[in-house]
């Protein structure tokens, strides 16, 4: 007998130990169902991308980056203009972030309006909701490292309104800020939150999302159901692997293309070294994702009955986000998969607030 | 038939494989190169090497780079160092040490500033910012934290 | 004091009420110190009043300057309040135009309170005074610009409204800077009189003494000299002098040279190579500083470029000033060191957008790559699929 070349014996002794097969073998069984709405399926694949992205190139920034306000600034401007690709991966890292997010918003609002949420996807949804928020951290954490103005204001204004909170206002300013005010110590802290404590919490509800996905699989909208039902046909699918691979790859050679695209063409700017001394330059803005809520709290009134309007607004934000973690419970006509219509307008109503008051701000800002 | 397709398959799959071993090459190259630091040193941030000792007699003066601004540092006659951004308060003009009138001055408007970066002639509104020395070795550093 | 102030006549109570702000009164002198009479006779008004004690009344504006000057010129006197201020007041006053007519009997020319006020004068260093620099051209405008009270003198009243649009009298006026001269620091103040034509050099390059230096060494300070001609104002004119720019230099039209220089002396060629310098040299940092302000907004880093940059715009106000010597090779000197700065700021910039050209075919390598793939997997996916759902 012809004895097999040695890679292959090698691949064989670690197909044993591993049980890599097993893993293959799950992966092919897994079915994806393909119909109209199977588009949606991909922006998952794709936030997790560029999650991917963002551990690689973050890994690569620490090599360079110098916390404290004497260095930070500085060493990300000798990042950029003298390590070679070191402007390539700052650009791609900071447009990653946003694509990321934004990305996830759209991944939030399809399995929303698709109602994806249903039993026994509870879990699922509510660990979702969290890596947004999660998300969203990381994004305000690592606005503030390089430590230029832009972001320096930014994070006072986005620091002051957590302080606005009723009771813990205070409190919360202070931990966030490391002090009363945003010096070298937030951004110490800024650092410490942004490199391991928001990530290790990423990493295990990212780990936890994406282990329930596999668990329950693909969901199926309400409508491809009735179908079913009234077909008597099961709805097509394909195998996990390679079929819907395929898919997920040619949504990442996308991605990545306009993000390469985006950071050469629009390299991410660094903007000017922050000085806690000079005054707040004009158009302060938090970033994009930040904006409508800022916005409506920038057009809430001051004060409403014995109330006042920033707290009010604060406190129906927090309302909001806990009620939307907890739309599986809520939205009672789901887990039988009739019409809940009363959520989807729900959902329409939340994209439309959103993005109404982000164009808003931008338009009269 | 059959035949095309699999001809078709190992097409596509070669066209794949190369695509793949182009991006990863192309990845591999740009973070190894990432990776070796760069020849020039990383400026610290408030401090920079403006001269070695021994380049400067005493009496004498040099422009230096200081980020993107110049500075000056200064030679005095008993032989201690000085430095001062070299940015006029009049009109941003870059000032100059004169051996001859032992002081700083602007060619510009004619204006004048002492050896404490004291404007004493002409139309300075202000003092020079004064800058830290310190000697190191064989290095003069200048730090913006005078 | 007490009483005049209660007096219901205006003429009479209004002076007494300035008082309190008065220099005078605050180092303690008072009412008889210049009008004379009894101070210790406060009750009795004839007792006060009485010429016998030597109640002068209101002196008049011939009398007035010798009895400021009683006080002010006397310098054992004068140290006991401050020993800075000067007392040559009165020899100073007599020597200008102001003194020279108050002594020829003529009342109407300004005397000590005309300009400095009667009852409340005020330390000149207060900011109410009426000779606190910025409002010494409102005080001498009150006559100056006064068409009817100049009549007989036949001096112009058009040196306020000339100076206030002035860039002098725009940085005192508008923008506060007390440095900037008002009247009095060309004029003189008590020694006032129009700068001679010898003078007018002198009296700029108090500020401005690089230029004074630059002109003084040159071909025009003989030639001005010889026409009879005032230095700097010949060009830059006297009370209306603007923030000078560079179309005033050369030939063309709005420059001052060919006002003197004809067609094809070597003046006028002087001039117009001066004109080519200089504007090369701006041209060249505005079309630099573009090129370095494309490539940073593309996300470079130009500090080099910045610095470079900054020498070459030393250069051009350096250049700015050379032109007071009138000789090509000062200003040539000048410009050539900022061509060479801005050359190393052009090739810097130059490097750096070709830098991001080159990356931006690198990315149009990278796209096309990516449809490649993209394209062969969309195959493949077909391929796969029509496998899997024909079964």
């Amino acid at each position: 007998m012809k004895r097999e070349p040695v890679w292959v014996r090698i691949l064989d002794w670690l197909n044993d130990r591993l049980q890599s097969n097993k893993l293959s073998e799950l992966a092919r069984k897994k079915l994806v169902p393909v119909h109209k709405h199977s588009f949606w399926y991909l922006f998952g694949g794709m936030a997790l991308f560029l999650f991917l992205i963002q551990v690689v190139t973050g890994s690569l920034l620490l090599i360079y980056y110098r916390s404290g306000p004497e260095s930070a600034f500085e060493s990300v401007k000798f990042l950029v203009s003298e390590v070679p690709f070191g402007w390539l991966v700052r650009s791609v890292h900071s447009w990653s972030a946003n694509l990321m997010i934004a990305i996830l918003f759209v991944h939030m609002f399809s399995t929303f309006l698709l109602k994806s949420y249903r039993k026994p996807r509870e879990l699922t949804w509510i660990t979702g909701v969290l890596l947004l928020f999660v998300s969203m951290g990381m994004g305000f954490t690592g606005y503030l490292l390089p430590w230029n103005e832009l972001a320096f204001f930014a994070t006072k204004v986005g620091t002051q309104i957590a302080g606005v909170l009723p009771f813990l206002g205070d409190f919360v300013m202070k931990v966030l800020r490391g002090g009363d005010d945003v010096t070298g110590a937030t951004l110490t802290r800024f650092f410490g939150f942004h490199v391991f404590i928001l990530p290790a919490v990423l990493a295990l509800l990212l780990g936890l999302h994406v282990y329930l996905v596999q668990l329950h699989g693909m969901s199926k909208p309400p409508d491809v159901e009735r179908r079913e039902e009234k077909t008597g046909k099961p709805c097509p699918s394909v195998p996990f692997f390679p079929n819907f691979i395929y898919r997920d790859l040619i949504a990442w050679i996308f991605v990545l293309v306009v993000l390469v695209g985006l950071a050469v063409l629009a390299a991410w700017e660094l903007g000017v070294r922050a000085d806690p001394l000079a005054p707040a330059p004009a158009g302060i803005m938090p970033e994009w994702y930040f904006v409508f809520m800022f916005q409506t709290l920038k057009m809430f009134p001051a004060h409403v009955g014995p109330f006042e309007g920033e707290q009010l607004a604060i406190v129906g934000f927090i309302l909001a986000g806990l009620f939307w973690m907890f739309v599986p419970f809520l939205d009672r006509s789901s887990p039988e998969g009739a019409r809940g219509k009363l959520f989807t307008v729900l959902g329409i109503c939340a994209i439309a607030y959103i993005g109404v008051m982000t164009l808003v701000s931008y338009l009269v800002g | 038939m059959e035949k095309d397709k699999v001809s078709r398959r190992q097409f596509l799959n070669a066209l794949l494989g190369t695509g793949l071993f182009a991006g990863l090459l192309g990845s591999v190259y740009a973070a190894v190169r990432y990776v070796i630091p760069p020849d020039v040193p990383e400026a610290s941030p408030s401090m920079v090497v403006a001269a070695r000792v021994g380049e400067l007699n005493p009496g004498t003066a040099k422009i230096f780079r200081f980020g993107a601004k110049p500075g000056l540092l200064l030679r005095l006659p008993d032989g201690s160092y000085r430095a001062f951004s070299a940015i006029c308060t009049h009109l941003d003009c870059t000032v100059q040490y004169r051996s001859d009138m032992a002081h700083i001055w602007c060619a510009c408007h004619d204006g004048h500033y002492d050896l404490n970066g004291v404007n004493i002639s002409g139309p300075p509104p202000r003092p020079l910012d004064k800058f830290g020395v310190i000697i190191k070795g064989e290095e003069i550093f200048v730090s913006r934290e005078g | 004091m007490s009483c005049h102030q209660e007096i219901p006549d205006e003429r009479l109570s209004a002076p007494a009420k300035g008082m309190e702000h008065d220099v005078h009164t605050k180092h303690g002198f008072s009412c008889s110190d210049c009008h004379g009479g009894d101070r210790s006779a406060v009750d009795d008004f004839v007792a006060a009043h009485s010429d016998s004690r030597g109640f002068k009344g209101s002196p008049d504006a011939l009398t007035e300057p010798g009895l400021c000057a009683g006080c002010h010129s006397d310098p054992v006197f004068m140290k006991k309040y401050n020993p800075n201020i000067g007392v040559d007041q009165l020899s100073l006053f007599r020597t200008s135009v102001h003194g020279i007519k108050n002594s020829q009997g003529d009342t109407k020319v300004a005397h000590c309170t005309s300009c400095h006020g009667v009852h409340g004068i005020r330390s000149s260093d207060d900011p109410l005074s009426p000779v606190y620099p910025v409002n010494v051209p409102t005080t001498c405008s009150k006559c100056h610009s006064d068409e009817t009270y100049m009549e007989p003198y036949r001096v112009p009243t058009d040196q306020m409204s000339e100076y206030s649009t002035s860039v002098h009298g725009n940085a005192l006026l508008e923008e506060g800077e007390r440095t900037a001269p008002a009247c009095n620091d060309c004029h003189g103040n008590h020694g006032a009189v129009p700068p001679g034509i010898a003078s007018v050099s002198e009296v700029c390059g108090q500020c401005h003494s690089a230029q004074l230096a630059l002109f003084s060494a040159s071909p025009h300070k003989e030639a001005h000299e010889a026409m009879d001609l005032p230095a700097c104002e010949v060009c830059h004119g006297n009370h209306e002098v603007t923030r000078p720019d560079d179309s005033m230099l050369g030939v063309s039209e709005g420059a001052v040279c060919a006002e003197c220089h004809d067609e094809d002396s070597s003046g006028h060629a002087v001039a117009s190579k001066l004109r080519e310098l200089i504007d090369g040299l701006r041209e060249k940092h505005e079309s630099v500083a573009a090129l370095v302000n494309t490539a940073e907004q593309a996300g470079m880093t130009m500090d080099e470029a910045a610095f470079e940059m900054n020498e070459g715009r030393s250069a051009l106000l350096r250049a700015r000033t050379a032109v007071h010597a009138f000789s090509v090779e000062a200003v040539e000197m000048e410009v050539g060191s900022g061509q060479e700065h801005l050359l190393k700021a052009e090739t810097s910039a130059s490097a750096a957008l070709s830098e991001i050209s080159l990356r931006r075919k690198w990315f149009v390598g990278l796209a096309i790559l990516g449809v490649v793939m993209a394209l062969a997997l969309i195959r493949k996916m077909r391929d796969a699929d029509r496998a899997v759902l024909r079964g």
